[in-house]
């Protein structure tokens, strides 16, 4: 949580002074999306694309390392958007399970799938990040600004943000109260991009299944609904390595990070 | 292996710090527009200057400011880096000046999206890392 209010205060300050016209730095270069965008015209034509540089391009590689080694790690602790959809999880469970105990309507806010809808809706994130690569590169301009919700939200109203960005976060951000992490699960054109690097992570949340009582706190607190309590390892794609899971489990030592790959 | 939870917010430093590192090792430009036809010999005693635009934020922007010195006898190449806001301008020195390509780039520019001619649009900053104006809008290379 400090690390991430850390970097968002990062972001902000990267942001305003780049709107404010104090720095020629502006908040796209850190993108590493940009990065990816670019990679295809500059393996073409030795180009960037629109306003991406050697750091978008420098920090996607430096991404792809981090995520082999520590699976989306940059979701869950480095990315603004991440962060907020956290926040916004934690608060409206906090929120709703006070509301349910007194209203019906309220107790199944925020609205969990089942897991197989989950796993399914994942997929439209491959859609999008294809819609984004092509465009981009068949029109050489960061076209999706615009709906970015990391450009829109920290760039101050920066160049190609219009007031119907405004509107479609606003959707986006309702979209995170209701469904659990709704614009990484199924919107981030990163997070799928990420997902094949991510799945064979180094870094994993471990189980111990002679300690565990079995009780599911961990499932339930997982942003990502992963069976934490179903499996010795979570060995999969999706996990941020939150430790949400280790946060909340009632004992000691039954929740580990392990280094997959080397013996004990 | 059991490790530490501390490791994945040292992983995340020291691979970001690297990745911003490396990205100083490495530069591509965003654009880059010659002025001479394959048929002309480029001068030996051509000259480069390496200019710090404000203005220049993109291939876009890049591309705009490349027109301001399209029509500057012996402006010979232009090449942007945009997420630097830099360009590279190669030029004639027995044809032109760096004072003359400056001024182009900050004078009028043709949009033609809209038609209209815009100003002000670009600013020098930094010419071979020397500031080209002071704070006041006095000018440290050339005459006003
Ligand atoms: S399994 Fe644990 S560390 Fe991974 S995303 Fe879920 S809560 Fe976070
Ligand atoms: S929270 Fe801990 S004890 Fe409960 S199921 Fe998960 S790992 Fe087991």
């Amino acid at each position: 949580m400090v690390f991430q209010i850390g970097i968002i205060l990062l972001v902000l300050f990267t942001g305003f002074r780049y709107a404010m016209g104090w720095s020629g730095t502006s908040i796209e270069t850190y993108c590493p999306l940009g990065g990816l965008e670019t990679a295809l015209s500059l393996f073409t034509h030795q180009q960037f694309t629109c306003a991406t540089g050697e750091r978008n391009l420098a920090l996607f590689v430096g991404l792809l390392f981090l995520t082999v080694l520590s699976r989306k790690a940059f979701c869950g602790w480095v990315c603004p958007i991440g962060a907020i959809s956290e926040w916004i999880y934690k608060g409206t469970k906090y929120m709703f399970r006070g509301l349910g105990k007194r209203n019906d309507i309220y107790r199944n806010i925020p609205m969990e799938p089942t897991r197989k809808l989950d796993r399914r809706l994942r997929w439209i994130r491959l859609p999008v990040l294809l819609l984004i690569l092509g465009f981009t590169f068949w029109t050489g301009e960061l076209i999706f600004r615009g709906f970015d919700p990391y450009y829109v939200l920290f760039s101050f109203h920066g160049h190609d943000v219009k007031m119907w960005s405004y509107a479609i976060i606003g959707i986006v951000l309702l979209g995170i109260f209701i469904f659990p992490m709704a614009w990484c699960r199924y919107l981030c054109p990163l997070g799928v991009a990420l997902w094949p690097f991510s799945k064979i992570g180094r870094l994993t949340i471990a189980r111990s299944v002679e300690k565990c009582i079995r009780c599911g706190e961990c499932s339930r607190a997982c942003p990502h609904n992963l069976p934490v309590d179903e499996v010795a390892e979570v060995n999969s794609g999706e996990c941020t390595l939150c430790l949400e899971c280790v946060h909340v489990c009632p004992k000691e030592d039954i929740l580990e990070l392990h280094l997959k790959g080397l013996k004990r | 292996m059991r490790v530490p939870f501390w490791t994945i917010p040292v992983l995340i430093v020291v691979i970001s710090l690297a990745g911003l590192g490396f990205s100083y090792m490495i530069s591509f430009p965003s654009i880059t527009v010659t002025f001479y036809g394959d048929d002309q010999t480029i001068p030996e005693t051509k000259k480069i200057i390496n200019l710090i635009i404000d203005g220049v934020t993109c291939v876009d922007t890049a591309l705009k400011a490349s027109s301001t010195v399209e029509d500057v006898d012996g402006v010979l190449k232009f090449t942007a880096y945009a997420s630097h806001r830099r360009v590279e301008i190669e030029y004639d020195p027995s044809r032109t000046t760096p004072e003359k390509i400056c001024n182009a780039i900050e004078g009028p520019v043709f949009d033609q999206d809209s038609g209209e001619i815009l100003f002000n649009v670009f600013r020098v900053l930094r010419i071979n890392e020397t500031p080209y104006h002071n704070m006041n809008g006095v000018t440290f290379t050339r005459n006003n």
